[in-house]
């Protein structure tokens, strides 16, 4: 998997189990393999080994079952359905994350749009009412350090970046 | 699209828990199927190649299975990266409703910008102030600011001439009510007045509307004495627009303008009235009136002094809650309730109440005659300056009026007590003006001040007044001292009030209790012992008894076997007894105590007709002893027949003294006796007594109290006697001859037991 940053002490217990369940489907491998090559040269010294495999086969099934209860990862189920087509559920990540990633940038479109119209209203209300404007600008930069002063102590960003850039 | 990926999820361990079950299930059933195989047939037992085939099958489904589960749990540990995705996701949807509000904003806020960047001009004004370099009128907008809106000086003449002349031309078009007495137009504004009622000030242009009336100005003329009523100023302008309102949709503006005002005056008037009858319920007239409010809905009434609950509210106001206006029926005279009768009460009253055509009407429960117009009397109330109290003082004097006259009618058609036009007399008493407290109007004055009696005369220049008491209704009569005893008169007033005799009879009595008092005062000053009823009884036959009024006289000397029955007849004429009682040897001497009735043996009558007098006028002088010795000289007459029919036994001093006096009346007839002792002879003289009796003017004449107190020393005897002067020369002969009488004449009469 990915190493995700940022990850929350919460998530470990779930992340130990995560990885418990998948050790033991490791290990339920692993012995399904060693069965397979028992059985298919099957002689009759091997019959105690594939027995003993068989048993721990078993065993293992209810290990994972035991883990699997802990369990509570919810898992979409286009990535089921992925897998059982026999196609990479990453694709179900890539397209989630590529559907972000449109959103975030048709946003940034409008985002971008605003602020030229707002530049531009600027520039055409200075050549209009120079007063005016001074005025409006130093009540905004005025706002403006307060608010970013407020979000500095507090710490605290809604979206994770680093501050918000001035306005010009 | 990433929203909708992930909406439907699974739980990995349910996933890998199933796998599990699934291939332990598959396991155990292989392995049923073996053992089955081996505890079996033979024919079922499967080759241990088949074996190996099953279970490399189920190997091989387990393990894709398994890896399918293990790739799935190796994607699970992407997870946290989704649910950041999906985050972010929601953030940009926010942010994008965000855009979508800034859109619409800036889109509604260039529309505005639209407006704001091209105000409307007012052109017409710019044009004004470009052609005549001012302006008239501000544009409509600067209405708002609140300024006011006044025309030029040199503008308002024209302008005030143009709506005169339009009022004018409305007031032509409109129906005027009959009832608005002056309708006059000035300076544009239309004065419309009802007299006693209201005044209204209107103009038309009611919100801009020039064929609408504008209502400028009300006033009330109805008040009271204090002056008309005001409307205060808020309730005014509320009037004002309602009726303004009002008149702006009907068909007869002016119309709805009167029937309202007229409404409202009428309710001031009525509830003017009803207050102030209240006030004078408990005040000046408790006890005296009693009013109620009659309507059709209710009937409540307000008792003499008590506060009775009544429609009204606590000051008097009218309940306005789609309700008539009561009227109000004022009772006075209340003690003349008939206690026997089944109705509530019969005294009279005075009913203001406002009929169909909605004008204050006055009405009386009788029909009363006015004494100063000798018609109905017609009680209005002045609207203007309402006062219940005026109304109610006249009510009562016509009421009084009335009364009185038709007493005097029915004492008219009685000969005995009206005998000439003077007897019985209407006559009005002014009262000072001092007595008054307010000023009350002329008429008022005239009528409820002026003292109202009838004048009946008793005899002479005496009269008895009958007169009616304003507060309670009931009689007063009034007469003089000396010609009627007060307790007589008090008896007399009672008796009319309980209604017990009617007035004729009462008159009549009270006309021969003072002829007979007059009689018993002369008697008195001749020397006569004038008994009352307390102090003798006798038992009178009935047969010569015309009534219950009658004088007993005893003579002054000690004896109390005659005594002297006078009364009046049925014509007023004076008829005289001479009774004669039985003694059963008594003591004479006891004159005053005469406890036991004594029988008249016998009686006559001394017909004065009958008697000769004379017809000269000697009035002889009661001073001269001489005379009075020449009369004694001549007593010694032979005894003639005596006028008294059967011979009395009288005493001897008696009949000689009759004898003596019989036989003077014979031997000089021409002489004449004067009846009276009075010194003023010219008083007198038209009371001459003639041979055909008393005059049908009644004998006696009037005599002044301190006469009846003269000395009979004086007494003198003429010929041609009386009985009373009989009776005068028989004292002084008593005196002078000294008999066994032993109450000197000379005594005072009070001494006497008189009445």
């Amino acid at each position: 998997g990915n190493g995700v940053q940022g990850g929350d002490r919460p998530e470990d217990p779930s992340k130990q189990n995560l990885a418990q369940v998948t050790a033991s489907i490791q290990r339920t491998l692993g012995l399904l393999h060693q069965l397979n090559l028992n059985v298919s040269s099957f002689s009759s010294a091997s019959q105690l080994p594939l027995l003993q495999r068989l048993n721990a086969l078993v065993a293992e099934l209810d290990t994972m079952q035991k883990l699997a209860e802990g369990c509570n990862i919810q898992v979409p189920m286009e990535v089921v359905n992925l897998i059982d087509d026999g196609k990479n559920p990453d694709e179900f990540t890539r397209d989630v994350l590529n559907s972000c990633i449109a959103k975030n940038q048709i946003t940034k479109g409008k985002t971008d749009a605003f602020k030229s119209l707002r530049k531009h209203l600027l520039e055409e209300l200075e050549e209009a009412f120079p007063e005016d404007i001074e005025a409006y600008r130093q009540i905004r930069a005025t706002s403006a350090a307060e608010s970013k002063r407020l979000a500095q102590s507090q710490n605290v960003l809604p979206n994770g970046d680093s501050n918000v850039k001035a306005e010009h | 699209m990433a929203g909708e990926l992930g909406q439907q999820t699974v739980e990995l361990g349910t996933v890998a828990r199933q796998a599990a079950e699934e291939s332990y299930l598959a396991l155990r059933e292989l392995v049923e199927k073996s053992r089955a195989g081996a505890e079996g047939e033979v024919a079922q037992q499967r080759s241990d190649t088949e074996k190996k085939i099953d279970l490399l099958k189920f190997i091989d489904r387990t393990r894709q299975r398994m890896l399918r589960l293990h790739v799935l749990a190796k994607w699970c540990q992407q997870v946290p990266l989704l649910h950041y995705c999906q985050q972010l996701a929601s953030t940009l949807s926010s942010h994008e409703t965000c855009f979508i509000q800034t859109g619409d904003s800036l889109f509604f806020m260039h529309e505005g910008l639209q407006q704001a960047r091209a105000p409307i001009f007012d052109v017409s004004s710019a044009i004004e102030v470009i052609h005549t370099g001012s302006y008239r009128r501000l544009p409509k907008s600067v209405e708002e600011i609140g300024t006011q809106n006044t025309l030029f000086q040199d503008e308002r003449k024209p302008t005030l001439k143009k709506l005169s002349t339009l009022v004018r031309a409305k007031l032509l078009e409109t129906l005027v009510p009959k009832e608005m007495s002056e309708v006059s137009v000035t300076d544009g504004i239309a004065n419309v007045q009802v007299d006693g009622e209201f005044k209204v000030l209107l103009t038309l242009g009611y919100r801009g509307h020039f064929s609408l009336w504008r209502i400028l100005h009300i006033e009330l003329l109805v008040g009271e004495n204090t002056g008309p009523i005001k409307l205060e100023e808020t309730r005014r302008y509320v009037l004002g627009d309602d009726i303004e309102r009002r008149m702006a949709v009907a068909d007869n503006p002016l119309t709805i303008l009167y029937t309202i005002l007229h409404e409202l005056c009428i309710s001031f008037v009525m509830d003017t009235v009803i207050r102030q009858t209240n006030v004078l319920r408990q005040g000046r007239w408790k006890e005296a009136i009693k009013s109620e409010l009659v309507s059709d809905s209710h009937r409540s009434a307000g008792q003499g002094g008590n506060n009775a609950p009544t429609q009204l509210g606590q000051d008097g106001e009218l309940d306005s809650s789609g309700f008539r206006i009561p009227g109000l029926k004022i009772n006075y005279w209340l003690d003349e309730r008939n206690s026997g009768s089944a109705e509530s009460d019969s005294s009279p009253f005075i009913k203001v109440e406002a009929l169909q055509d909605m004008q204050i009407k006055c009405q009386h429960s009788s029909f009363v005659l006015d004494p100063l117009t000798d018609k109905e009397a017609d009680l209005s109330l002045d609207l203007s300056c309402i006062d219940v109290e005026a109304i109610i003082l006249k009510a009562i004097a016509c009421n009084r009026h009335t009364r009185l006259l038709e007493i005097q009618r029915e004492l008219k058609k009685n000969t005995r007590i009206s005998r000439s036009p003077t007897d019985v007399v209407l006559k009005r008493k002014e009262v000072h003006m001092d007595v008054l407290q307010k000023r009350v109007d002329r008429r008022g004055f005239e009528n409820c001040c002026t003292n109202e009696v009838l004048q009946v005369r008793a005899y002479g220049k005496s009269y008895i007044h009958l007169g009616i008491n304003i507060r309670s209704g009931g009689f007063l009569l009034q007469s003089p001292k000396n010609i009627l005893p007060p307790s007589a008169v008090l008896d007399s007033e009672e008796a009319l009030n309980k209604r017990s005799i009617t007035p004729t009879e009462v008159f009549v009595s009270l006309k021969t209790r003072s002829i007979l008092q007059l009689f018993a005062a002369t008697g008195r000053f001749l020397g006569v012992k004038v008994y009352s009823e307390c102090q003798i009884t006798l038992k009178i036959p009935k047969s010569i008894l015309y009534g219950s009024d009658f004088m007993v006289m005893g003579f002054p000397w000690r004896t109390n076997a005659y005594y002297l029955l006078m009364q009046l007849d049925d014509n007023l004429m004076p008829v005289f007894y001479l009774l004669e009682v039985h003694i059963d040897g008594e003591d004479r001497s006891n004159i005053d105590t005469t406890t036991d009735a004594k029988e008249v043996v016998r009686f006559n009558r001394i017909d004065i007709g009958q008697m000769q007098l004379g017809e000269d006028e000697c009035i002889a002088n009661l001073l001269d002893v001489e005379k009075l010795q020449v009369l004694q000289s001549m007593e010694d007459g032979s005894p003639g027949h005596s006028e008294i029919d059967e011979s009395l036994p009288l005493k001897p001093s008696f009949s000689s003294v009759v004898n003596a006096v019989l036989g003077y009346e014979r031997d000089s007839p021409s002489k004449e006796n004067w009846l009276s002792y009075s010194s003023p002879s010219t008083h007198l003289s038209s009371q001459k007594v003639g041979r055909q009796g008393v005059s049908s003017r009644a004998g006696p004449p009037e005599l002044d109290d301190e006469l009846l107190h003269s000395n009979i020393d004086t007494a003198k005897v003429a010929s041609g006697v009386t009985l009373d002067s009989y009776l005068l020369s028989n004292s002084k002969s008593a005196n002078s001859t000294e008999t066994s009488v032993s109450v000197p004449a000379g005594d005072h009469p009070s001494k006497l037991s008189a009445c």
